[in-house]
């Protein structure tokens, strides 16, 4: 009787290790296994739908075949994986191409040598959005609104913003010729910068000139920017400013634990963030205990189109725990953490990895129509206002910063 | 019956597991990957499998499939369609190959295809093409430096109109470029260009200088919203009942109107007295059958007749020419190229007339050349531009493509025969 019975279970277990392992890929992937597969399997017949593998592996070799053309196979095979990234429909998970991954490692490495600009996109070539403090544009003349037309006498027009980049940036004391145009002046400028290692202060705390209002600027959200905040906090703090005003404009993020920390110099011991993972189900981050400054004085975050993930974090935070009030424009809504993946053949692929939520559960995730221009997402400022782009538009100069004269407004109004 | 030790029936047990999952994960593999069996399946018309590199689909298929675990692992929310990835995939293909006459096609816009293969007309009742500089073109195939990267902007062209279709009725022509499409402008390489040169000229005087920054002025606000060639092309040739404000121009001057897309539907052939007015839609071949003989002199007016449907070409080929070679397809391909042949042909057929012109595309531009170089018809008018073969694809999730095959050079020498 025994016997019986363990010889009936054996094939019970090989076919129960079968099915599992048949649709392993199914549950791993986190979607119910599919019975058409099975079917398939015990049928032995051929599907009514082809596999995917099936449908790249038809059209490739179709199009290798048959387009009039000799394309290499690498270039195709690339572009249909960038193809098939594109499909989930989420921007920032993309295959990357070996020449386009060398350059994403190039730009992520921090340390560099350049002239100490942050550039952004133009017809002409690229705007300058920021000029760090005392970096070698800074000290040359270089503003924040300048649109640079050329690099070393070649044209710049059309020309994508990386590749600018990359012209400008160059060895050490060496120098480089930045031809730019500035609002309301006729004449292009010239100027001859020399090259260094740009350090970026990530944060930098003053008194706004003719003003009880103390200012802290927050560049990006790195390891080392803790301190410099914590530092520049307690500077601004001790002078007894009437008010506090956060620059977090054009911050493109950086570590959530960076932003969370500095989120304890406002809230103790509250969620930051929520976190979704791939079977992991949420996660949360809270914010330390003990750290808190107690700032009794109104905030303003100012926040723009270019503050991204953990800047809009940080707003979003404020803004939810009733902290601070936001003036600007809406934030770019990137509210989701990548991983660079190595391949083979030195091509990279970068995925979403995870997802995060601010603590009231709102998901600001950037959403965009077919041509890939803004729709919705993002964290919406409590007061719209736009910068005021002029010949003399210079961040954290009350004067010629139009929302920061906003913000100041808005706390002089909360003290009256 | 074998009798099992007690210490060996557990062993056993675990062995079965690994064994039953190991064989089941294989198995799946094999069905995802479609096995050995669907690697050897051959592909094109004429069987003509040749890669200039020597790769086998096989580990292209491979590589796919490994990106897609990959996917399918790390991403943030579960894949729940696999398929969708492989669409995805094959329209990333197509459009690297930037070719004007290889063009991915959403579901709405293949199914426009198909019923315009008919001669159903959608959306504002035209067709149209992506067109790119092909000396720029050519530049980037061949790595080359002098690439001037403006100059790939496409051109959004209108290639054929329908007759009695809205465009016709605002006055858009064959040819004529589209500018712009309700609120949104294209972008397009002369205006980057206009740009770019009144820029170099700026630092020459102040007054260059102060035109450039209106015109730079001009240029940002216009182009604030752009619209992709890809998705102005969905928009002109899908739907009905949609007021589209358009802006094109002929290349002389700008023209706007409010259009409303409406469905309309365009004869084959279109007889009046002598002339014929043929499109080669789907049953071209049929209507000219059943419209009788045409006698010697007919002229037959092959202008404002786009991409239409080239296995028709084929049967009104075979209903006006002789049997024979007519021509082959050139390409880059390695191999045999193909050719255009009529096994059983017209038995007298001679002395037509073709109007054609610059609107002479697709497979009617083909027709004229293959029927020309036998000396079947003579032509009235000058054809421009490439002769390219197209052939379509459809997808299982309704998109397609089409693909540009080769260009078709005609048999000249059995025309002196």
């Amino acid at each position: 009787m025994r016997t019986l019975v363990r010889l009936i279970v054996l094939p019970v277990l090989l076919v129960a290790g079968f099915a599992t392992g048949f649709a392993w890929r199914d549950v791993w992937a986190g979607r119910p296994p599919s019975g058409e597969i099975f079917g398939r399997l015990v049928k032995g017949e051929p599907a009514k739908k082809p596999s995917p593998v099936e449908i790249f592996r038809d059209n490739f070799g179709y199009i290798q075949a048959n387009f009039r053309r000799a394309v290499p196979s690498t270039k195709l095979k690339h572009s249909a994986m960038a193809g098939m990234f594109a499909s989930l429909g989420d921007p920032h998970t993309s295959f990357l191409e070996p020449v386009a991954a060398d350059r994403l490692k190039l730009e992520t490495r921090g340390d560099f040598v350049g002239i100490g600009a942050r550039l952004a996109p133009d017809p002409l070539g690229a705007r300058i959005a920021t000029v760090f403090k005392n970096a070698p544009a800074d000290r040359a003349g270089v503003k924040s609104g300048d649109t640079i037309i050329a690099v070393d006498g070649a044209n710049t027009a059309g020309m994508p913003t990386d590749e600018i980049v990359s012209k400008i940036r160059g060895k050490e004391a060496t120098t480089v010729e930045v031809k730019v145009v500035r609002p309301k002046q006729p004449d292009p400028l010239i100027f001859k910068i020399k090259r260094a290692v740009v350090v970026i202060p990530t944060a930098e705390g003053k008194m706004l000139e003719g003003t009880t209002v103390g200012y802290v600027n927050v560049s990006q959200f790195a390891e080392t920017t803790v301190q410099q905040f914590e530092q520049a906090l307690r500077e601004v703090m001790a002078r007894k400013p009437t008010g506090l005003v956060i620059d977090m404009r054009s911050n493109p993020g950086g570590l959530l634990q960076t932003a969370s920390e500095l989120l304890g110099r406002f809230v103790e011991n509250k969620v930051v963030v929520k976190m979704k993972m791939r079977g992991q189900g949420e996660t949360f981050a809270t914010t330390p205990t003990g750290k808190a400054l107690g700032i009794k004085v109104p905030i303003v975050v100012l926040i723009n189109e270019e503050s991204a993930s953990a800047a809009e974090i940080f707003a979003g935070v404020l803004q939810d725990y009733q902290k601070a009030t936001l003036v600007g424009e809406h934030t770019y809504g990137k509210a989701s953490v990548q991983n660079v993946f190595s391949v083979v053949d030195q091509a990279s692929a970068k995925i979403t990895i995870a997802r995060y939520y601010l603590p009231s559960g709102r998901d600001i995730s950037r959403k965009v129509d077919e041509d890939g221009e803004y729709l919705s997402g993002g964290i919406a400022p409590d007061i719209v206002k736009a910068l005021d782009i002029n010949a003399d538009t210079l961040l954290g100069d009350p004067k010629k910063d139009s929302q920061l004269a906003k913000a100041i407004e808005v706390i002089a109004g909360k003290t009256r | 019956m074998a009798n099992f030790p007690k210490s060996v029936f557990p062993a056993l047990c675990a062995v079965a597991i690994a064994a039953g999952f190991w064989g089941g994960h294989e198995a799946r593999v094999r069905q995802d990957t479609g096995g050995a069996s669907a690697s050897a399946k051959s592909i094109g018309l004429d069987s003509m499998i040749a890669s200039n590199d020597q790769a086998r689909p096989g580990s292209e298929a491979d590589y796919f499939y490994q990106m897609m675990l990959l996917l399918e692992r790390e991403y943030v929310d579960a894949v729940t369609d696999e398929s969708k990835l492989a669409f995805g995939a094959v329209k990333g293909m197509v459009d690297t190959l930037m070719d004007p006459m290889s063009q991915h096609l959403s579901p709405g816009e293949f199914k426009a295809l198909m019923a315009r293969k008919k001669g159903q007309f959608e959306g504002i009742g035209v067709e149209v093409l992506l067109n790119y500089d092909q000396t720029q073109l050519e530049k980037l195939r061949k790595n080359e430096s002098d690439l001037d990267p403006l100059l790939l902007v496409p051109d959004v062209v209108v290639s054929m109109v329908a007759p009695n279709g809205p465009a016709a009725k605002a006055g858009i022509k064959p040819g004529d470029r589209i500018e712009r499409v309700g609120a949104k402008w294209l972008m397009t390489s002369s205006a980057l260009i206009r740009l770019r040169d009144l820029q170099s000229k700026s630092t020459q005087s102040r007054a260059a200088a102060e035109a450039f920054a209106k015109e730079r002025a001009d240029f940002q606000a216009k182009f604030k919203k752009v619209l992709s060639p890809a998705r102005a092309k969905e928009i002109l040739t899908t739907g009905t009942g949609k007021t589209l404000e358009i802006t094109w121009t002929d290349g002389k001057a700008s023209k706007s109107a409010k259009v409303v897309t409406a469905g309309c539907e365009v004869p084959a052939i279109k007889r009046e007295g002598r002339e014929v007015a043929l499109k080669l839609f789907d049953g071209a071949a049929e209507a000219l059958k059943r419209a009788g003989t045409l006698e010697p002199g007919t002229v037959i007016d092959l202008r404002n007749s786009s991409q239409g449907d080239f296995d028709e070409l084929k049967s009104v080929l075979a209903l006006l020419g002789p049997s024979g070679t007519y021509g082959t397809l050139k390409s880059e391909r390695v191999g045999e190229p193909r050719t255009l042949s009529v096994e059983t042909g017209a038995p007298s057929a001679t002395g037509f007339t073709l109007k054609v012109d610059s609107s002479t595309t697709g497979a009617a531009r083909i027709l004229a050349e293959a029927l020309a170089a036998r000396g079947v018809a003579k032509l009235e008018g000058k054809l421009s531009g490439e002769a390219v073969w197209i052939e379509t694809r459809s997808l299982a999730n309704g998109s397609g493509y089409t693909l540009a095959i080769g260009e078709f050079v005609p048999n000249r020498a059995e025309a002196s025969k």
